[in-house]
């Protein structure tokens, strides 16, 4: 039983509420009009590529683990070349939503979402290579500690162990950040809802969300524990993942800086990562006016940044091989530059610490077609690096008896592939099945969002209670 | 809304909608000085300083992280150190089973998850009472509008000055768009809000019921059905079974294992030894191989020279020399006899030494025999 005292017919007095209402439907777009051809098209390629992916692990999980190119003396390879890669992709999404919230960087907003998402989906990429490596995927739950009958326990003080615990804790934790994000979201695409199904699936993702300020109050609460929380947590996943390589005494791997060249390479790859599918996605969805060329700017910047520090690790990997004048790390230099994987080494010099240089231009920073090519260019250069970090130092160690090369099988191109396809299958199936950027933060930065007035409390008003509808 | 729906809800409160965020600001101040006490705001959004408007201070929320941190750290760290120094200790290099700068990567990444998790759960349903699908804000005609680009002012009904004939009149306004009474379905005793309602209460138990029914059943009836197979598990053929083709089928009756000639004189050494004569060279070789087998069969008893001085003594009946008259005279084939079928407490060696080496064997003894009863020809 409603009762409208006042139309106003579109007479707003202070802010403009048909921008906010504009900036919902520009959002929710994607999810309520039948796709074009080209989401089809890129839904077609992506999702074959993830099923031949998913054939292969099936055929290797038939066959063994002898269908790869993996042998003695490199049994790393490409399943941890994978792995490394893609938890460094997702690297970039936490450091988005939590690090620069911190920072209060209000540009973060637009991208949060897509970020986060992205995050969730590399981990969940990532997650599959160490459980297919290890050859019997029925046992991982072995690398759990549970009581069990044979009476033994995980080693806790092995880097492998916790890799487990960083991987799953920062899955769940992603997952958490990005479902608490979306909730508000949820609300309003309950209300948006064009159907039946699509209403009850929203309303119960959003656990019945109404807007109370009481609510309000707790969950931007919340919004910031997980981003302090997830902060030094995505600066220990990619320093645990370096564990696995700098506990080792091979040459290469056994030395100090890879924890914070690892940090800085996996922040720079996801970037890298972001960019090239949200170039993509806010052109094919019109979110151009969202997704601002100010916002692709600072992730260049941020590319820039990344890409210098990735450079300054390699120098200082060279220069502590010469200064050791321990023979096996010069040995391991030289090889790595000039042995028998130097376009390896080439490639990733030139991918990422040369490319990200033209970024020094505002008008390459600001060039659709420039940033494109660099950060497809600083994806292949990240791959390539942990190639040369896991390839080249183990292919020859201390002993030249043990020296070996390393040539990967089509089924180990044909699982890297797979890994795109299923990464690429679950952004296109999020873009039209969520809200890509948050309704609620953009609404929130807008002009005239908030409280403008300076408004003075009567001092003795009796304390609110809780209005429980 | 028809007489019967109008029983089956009642009123819980009233909204008033703004426009903008600054009249819903002035409108809580207002509703506070008229003196509302159960109310609250509605946003799209959170707003900044609202809070302040409604005289509430920041969320206790970070407590609740913080116990829930701390208390992962303490267990984590003591369940890693029962587990390595306690239950399973592992010596790996010599390393300290309890090695805290270890335990640190694992102790930070739980307290991390259990904090993260223990937060949002409690925001959700400790907090905010959350979920909760039937709230009465989600029947109002404008919740497509708040949470897109309107704000409310919420008054519960339970509120002293709270007249529902009345109150629409007092929560208009010249900023107020719209004014509604916000409606609920009678609580009854199948339905409460929360998700701890009777149907769901009794929707869990008829599932754990079911599970556990089906679970026995199966167990029961179809037997374990273990997801994947261990080796021992696995269908096998026993080595010699009977009557099997396959696999290590058992020999033909008569069949003699190589080396092991069957002993004809089992229980008459005395005929062994008048029958059974050494064929062996005695050559280098042929005593070395010897000298082996007694160093390992004979030795650890009888000794080293064969005087009865073996290192076993301590533990078992001293075993006699082999340098008597008696053993001296006896032939080769009387020893035989006693290698192969044991003697008092010897046992014998039929099974662990081949024919050929315990003849060996016997050379070999003649070997030490002679050394500790040279005759002076023998000397250069």
């Amino acid at each position: 039983m409603s009762q409208v005292i006042t139309d106003r017919g579109g007479e707003f007095k202070h802010f403009d509420q048909a921008t906010f209402a504009q900036v919902d439907d520009d959002i929710a777009a994607p999810m309520a009009y039948i796709p074009g051809r080209t989401w089809w098209i890129a839904l077609a390629v992506s999702s074959s590529l993830m099923l031949l992916g998913f054939s292969l692990m099936a055929y290797t999980v038939a066959n063994g683990v002898g269908v790869w190119g993996n042998n003695s003396p490199v049994f790393w390879a490409f399943p941890i070349v994978n792995f490394v890669f893609w938890i460094g992709i997702g690297h970039a999404g936490t450091l988005i939503s939590a690090i620069l919230f911190l920072f209060r960087q209000p540009w973060r907003n637009a991208i949060a979402r897509f970020a986060e998402a992205m995050t969730i989906f590399a981990v969940m990429t990532a997650a599959m290579f160490p459980v297919i490596h290890m050859g019997r995927p029925w046992l991982a739950h072995w690398v759990f500690p549970y009581p069990n009958d044979m009476s033994i326990w995980v080693n806790f003080r092995s880097p492998l162990v916790w890799d487990v615990f960083a991987i799953s804790t920062y899955f769940t934790v992603s997952l958490l950040f990005w479902y608490v994000g979306l909730i508000p979201d949820l609300a309003a695409m309950r209300e948006r809802a064009a159907t039946k199904v699509h209403r009850v699936i929203y309303s119960v993702l959003s656990c019945g969300w109404t807007g109370l300020s009481r609510h309000w109050r707790h969950y931007e609460r919340t919004y910031l524990i997980l981003a302090g929380l997830s902060t030094p947590l995505v600066v220990s996943v990619h320093t645990i993942v370096s564990f696995d390589f700098a506990t080792s005494v091979i040459p290469g791997w056994h030395t100090t800086i890879l924890p914070p060249y690892f940090v800085a390479g996996a922040v720079f790859s996801g970037f890298a990562m972001v960019l090239t599918v949200l170039i993509v996605v806010r052109r094919l969805f019109h979110l151009e006016h969202i997704v601002t060329m100010r916002h692709l700017d600072h992730m260049n910047k941020v590319v820039l940044a990344t890409g210098l520090m990735v450079g300054y690790a390699y120098g200082v990997e060279i220069f502590t091989a010469w200064y050791s004048q321990e023979e096996a790390e010069i040995f391991m230099i030289i090889n790595r530059m000039t042995g028998p994987y130097w376009w390896a080494f080439a490639l990733m010099f030139s991918c990422n610490v040369l490319a990200p240089q033209v970024h020094w231009s505002a008008r390459a920073r600001r060039s659709i077609p420039i940033m494109f090519a660099v950060s497809i260019l600083v994806n292949i250069g990240m791959w390539f690096e942990r190639f040369v970090i896991i390839v080249t130092s183990l292919h020859r160690d201390y002993l030249p008896g043990s020296w070996g090369m390393y040539k990967p099988t089509l089924v180990d191109l044909g699982i890297l592939a797979g890994s795109f396809g299923l990464f690429f299958t679950l952004v296109l199936l999020f873009v039209r099945s969520l809200p890509v950027i948050s309704m609620t933060e953009i609404k929130a930065g807008l002009p005239g969002a908030q409280i403008s007035k300076q408004l003075r409390v009567p001092a003795k008003l009796p304390a609110v209670e809780e209005a429980n509808v | 809304m028809s007489e019967g729906e109008q029983e089956r809800f009642e009123i819980v409160g009233a909204i008033a909608v703004y426009g903008a965020p600054d009249e819903l600001a002035e409108g809580v101040v207002k509703a506070r000085e008229a003196g509302f006490t159960r109310l609250d705001a509605v946003s799209p959004y959170p707003l900044h300083g609202i809070d302040r408007l409604l005289g509430k201070g920041p969320s206790r929320l970070g407590y609740i992280a913080a116990a829930a941190g701390l208390t992962a750290t303490i267990l984590a760290k003591t369940a890693q150190w029962w587990v390595s120094a306690v239950d399973y200790p592992l010596n790996i290099g010599g390393n300290p089973l309890f090695a805290l700068p270890a335990f640190v990567p694992v102790t930070f990444e739980l307290m991390v998850l259990f904090a993260s998790l223990t937060t949002v759960i409690a925001m959700l349903a400790v907090f905010n009472g959350l979920p909760r699908y039937r709230s009465a804000l989600l029947r109002s005609t404008f919740i497509r509008q708040l949470t897109c680009n309107r704000y409310a002012l919420v008054v519960d009904a339970g509120d002293k000055r709270f007249r529902a004939d009345t109150i629409l009149e007092d929560l208009s306004g010249p900023d107020v768009e719209a004014v509604e009474l916000l409606r609920r379905e009678k609580p009854s005793l199948y339905y409460r809000e929360r998700i701890l309602s009777v149907p769901f209460l009794v929707l869990i138990l008829a599932v754990a019921i079911f599970s556990s029914t089906a679970t026995r059943l199966a167990f029961r009836y179809g037997g374990e059905l273990p997801l994947y197979n261990f080796m021992k598990h696995q269908t096998r053929l026993a080595a010699q079974a009977p009557g099997q083709s396959s696999a290590l089928i058992r020999p033909v009756e008569g069949t003699v294992a190589r080396g092991f000639l069957p002993y004809a004189y089992k229980g008459r050494p005395d005929e062994a030894g008048t029958n059974l004569v050494n064929t062996l060279p005695i050559t280098a070789a042929n005593l070395a191989r010897g000298r082996g087998r007694y160093t390992v069969f004979c030795q650890p008893c009888h000794g080293r020279l064969a005087d009865g001085r073996g290192t076993l003594t301590a533990a078992f009946p001293k075993a006699p020399t082999l340098h008597s008259k008696k053993v001296r005279e006896w032939s080769d084939g009387r020893i035989f006899a006693v290698l192969t079928e044991g003697q008092n407490l010897m046992p014998n060696w039929e099974a662990q030494v081949s024919r050929d080496d315990r003849w060996l064997t016997i050379h070999y003894l003649r070997v030490l025999q002679r050394s500790q009863h040279a005759p002076e020809q023998d000397l250069p």
